[in-house]
């Protein structure tokens, strides 16, 4: 296996007088690889991303990244990591250059490398054309862009991201996923935390599922999927011969919702009982449009957490 | 290296690229300054008296840098601080590489950039003055120093006044403050300068120490500020020492409150715990606080009976001790829990308010000799000692109090009427023990002598009580 980047070892927070908010949280990170952190509203994410982020010192617990202890050299960690926090703010009266400069120079980047990886990164985030224009008069996805280079702009080794796409329209979420994918490919580790699973489970790696401070679930999407199977829940889309459809699920009593006429949703457990089912229908004079999961696997894997957490 | 960058970037985003034009200002506001000296000097000749220019535009040069750099800046810090707090950006300063410290110089050095350059020209009028001998060297040096270590700290004291509000309060709140008390604590400062009595306590405001050293030369600034009569009593006895002393044990007190402040602030911005002191430094504050008063008081023409000047420095003390218990405990959390005592950080204060209150007794004692002792022969002046100590411990004691323990709002009725009580009682103590220690005891005066014990009473009882209480309180805590 490859050397982990980052390596989070029962990691703990407590506030003063309250409950952990995070309990005895471990994972690892490769370079290269996105891992998303999901979970609800509370669950210790944020608190995770800033201890990263050098800005929280943990209770207890150890993390390293690049072999550097966050807590005993967290200036030397510092060079290694860039964090984009949940609702950052830039500075409005400077513009993307002087804002990158800024920047540059509090990584103590050469002058001569300074400019030219603000050139390179203003054009690789689609920038350049406003790379004299206020800050404050920048778009909102061309804000999270810039405040992404200003977490790249000393060449991190790990990029975290605290619900990066919050805020953006589909377009820029798009636009954001394209940059992060090319960045995972170049070698650079992110950890990630969004509400949006669709966009996360298209291009994560791995997925730690947080609840209430604990990891309830951690390890490759594919993994956590296997050890929460069965809960997946099949979408199956008919063009015609709908009442034929209905009347094989009640043969074989396959319990179906009908959200919509034609549009049917039923839990299945496994790839046989998927084909045998379509090759039923099929034989019956029902004409099948689409057969797909009802959500992404992170999904399913996300509300299966959920579900048993609060069982 | 690093801390040239981080400088340098400060630096210029606090310019806004704007080096050049703030410099031409700069350089067009000093001659201004320069031709409007002219013209007054032109104006005294005509009515046959004699104002140098140069001289003169020095103190108005001075005088703006003083404004600039004392009041403005610091200003301009606060609002820094509190809006990189306010929008989220301080937390990602604090994700680059720097020190808590860089990141205090870079707000110091850079936040008020534009004003250090608009400084540039009046400072370099100044030293074409001191080269011309219109100010002598030792009093210019002492005078940039002055400009420089006060500024610092009263940049640190802002920073750390805009660390410790609350994030979502209004950024524009602390600036608004800063502006207000400095530019009032400066005139107050340079009006105390021009009298006998008061000259040695100048130092509260760099103004005023500025100020102390323009009046040692003749010029322009001491002609505008002293009369003869007063001229002629800052020249006699303690008072003339006391101006040459001055400028010293202002930068004394001020490089020391600095370091002090810059401990706390380097606190603030690595985000620790909200503490703004720890137990310790809350003492050693105090203590710089308990020297500055009582030694100037020392010089102080305020009266022969040296009760006077025990019961001004406690007085003048108290507020300081007050802010310094308070900001020495972390949180009300941290106090509520009771698991920690002595000069731990997240103890209860009553270590530190005792070694507090034995810094003034100690100090007062060393600095005014065996007439702080006879001050307690006195039968009123020991009831206004002991009041004064009743209440000094208690007071942080019952504000923490109110803050951690009381939820309710019948609870909270009580401590209020405990603490009138409290108070009124020591106000008794307080009026009838002065008094009382002036004289002796007159027929029919003891009503006032009885209300003056009960307040004794009331000023150890009452406490023993809130700590009895709160001790319950812990053990209760520790147990659950």
């Amino acid at each position: 296996m490859e050397t982990p980047l980052l390596q989070v070892t029962d990691l703990r927070l407590r506030y003063e007088g309250a409950r952990d908010a995070v309990a005895n949280v471990g994972f690892e990170i490769a370079p290269g690889s996105i891992f998303a952190l999901v979970g609800p509203n509370g669950a210790g994410k944020t608190s995770i991303l800033r201890m990263l982020a050098t800005l929280q010192p943990p209770t207890a617990g150890r993390i390293q990244l690049c072999g550097i202890d966050l807590v005993n050299d967290p200036a030397e960690a510092r060079r290694k990591l860039g964090f984009l926090p949940d609702n950052f703010s830039l500075y409005d009266r400077m513009t993307p250059v002087a804002y990158l400069e800024f920047w540059s120079r509090l990584y103590a980047l050469s002058a001569h490398g300074e400019k030219a990886r603000i050139d390179a990164l203003l054009d690789e985030l689609g920038l350049a054309e406003k790379r004299n224009a206020l800050i404050g008069s920048l778009s909102r996805g061309m804000r999270q862009r810039l405040g992404l280079g200003r977490a790249l702009i000393h060449e991190p080794k790990l990029l975290i991201l605290d619900e990066p796409a919050s805020a953006l329209d589909p377009s820029a979420r798009e636009r954001l996923q394209q940059l992060l994918v090319r960045w995972k490919k170049r070698g650079l580790a992110i950890v990630i935390s969004s509400h949006i699973l669709p966009d996360l489970a298209a291009i994560a790696d791995a997925v730690g599922i947080m609840e209430r401070g604990r990891m309830v679930q951690s390890g490759s999407i594919a993994d956590v999927a296997r050890s929460v199977q069965g809960a997946q829940t099949l979408r199956i889309e008919l063009c015609g011969g709908i009442d034929r459809a209905r009347r094989v699920f009640g043969e074989r009593g396959t319990k179906v919702e009908e959200p919509e006429p034609g549009c049917f949703e039923l839990a299945l457990e496994d790839d046989d009982a998927v084909a045998v089912l379509v090759e039923a229908l099929v034989l019956r004079g029902a004409r099948v449009r689409a057969v797909r999961p009802k959500e992404s696997a992170l999904e399913a894997v996300y509300r299966a957490s959920a579900v048993a957490e609060v069982a | 290296m690093l801390l040239d960058n981080a400088l340098s970037a400060f630096v210029v985003r606090g310019t806004h690229g704007r080096r050049g034009v703030l410099l031409v200002y700069s350089a067009l506001g000093t001659a201004a300054l320069f031709l409007l000296s002219m013209v007054v000097s032109a104006r005294a000749a005509e009515d046959h008296s004699y104002i140098d220019p140069l001289a003169l535009a020095d103190m108005l040069a001075m005088i703006f840098v003083a404004c600039t750099l004392l009041v403005v800046a610091p200003a301009v810090v606060a609002a820094q601080v509190g809006e990189e707090r306010r929008a989220g950006t301080l937390d990602l300063l604090r994700t680059a590489p720097l020190s808590p410290t860089m990141l205090a110089a870079g707000f110091v050095v850079g936040a008020p950039g534009g004003v250090y350059l608009l400084s540039a020209g009046p400072l370099a009028l100044h030293c074409v003055a001191t080269v011309f001998g219109r100010v002598p060297v030792a009093s210019s040096i002492e005078a940039v120093l002055i400009l420089g270590v006060g500024g610092v700290m009263l940049m640190l004291v802002s920073m750390l006044a805009s660390l410790t509000m609350a994030r979502t309060s209004n950024a524009g709140a602390a600036p608004m403050m800063i502006v207000g008390v400095l530019a009032m604590g400066a005139l107050i400062s340079v009006a105390m300068v021009s009298g006998a009595g008061s000259t040695a306590w100048a130092f509260v405001h760099p103004a005023g120490a500025l100020a102390s050293v323009y009046e040692q030369f003749p010029g322009p600034f001491q002609d505008a500020l002293l009369s003869s009569y007063q001229l002629a009593q800052l020249k006699h006895g303690s008072a003339s020492a006391w101006q040459v002393i001055e400028p010293l044990f202002a930068l004394l007190v001020y490089a020391v409150g600095s370091g002090f402040m810059l401990v706390a602030a380097r606190r603030a911005l690595a985000g620790d715990p909200p503490a703004q002191l720890t137990k310790t430094e809350a003492v050693g504050l105090f203590a710089l606080a308990t020297f500055a008063v009582l030694v100037p008081l020392r010089a102080t023409q305020v009266g022969a009976i040296e009760h006077d000047l025990l019961a001004i420095s406690v007085l003048s003390l108290v507020p300081a001790y007050v802010l310094c218990v308070l900001a020495s405990t972390p949180s009300a959390v941290g106090y509520g829990d009771g698991s920690a005592s002595g000069l731990s950080s997240r103890g209860a204060p009553l270590t530190a308010a005792a070694l507090m209150i034995a810094t003034i007794a100690f100090m007062s004692l060393a600095i005014f000799g065996t007439a702080a002792l006879r001050v307690f022969h006195t039968p009123g002046a020991l009831g206004f000692s002991a009041a004064f100590a009743g209440l000094a411990l208690t007071l942080p004691i019952y504000a923490l109090f109110v803050v951690t323990r009381v939820t309710t709002t019948a609870g909270r009725l009580a401590i209020v009427a405990a603490l009138s009580v409290h108070f009124v009682a020591q106000l008794f103590a307080w009026t009838f023990g002065i008094d009382l220690a002036y004289r002796e005891l007159q027929h029919g005066e003891e009503v006032p002598v009885l209300l003056a014990h009960l307040g004794m009473v009331f000023g150890i009882v009452l406490p023993a009580l809130v700590a009895w209480r709160q001790r319950a309180s812990d053990l209760a805590l520790r147990s659950a």
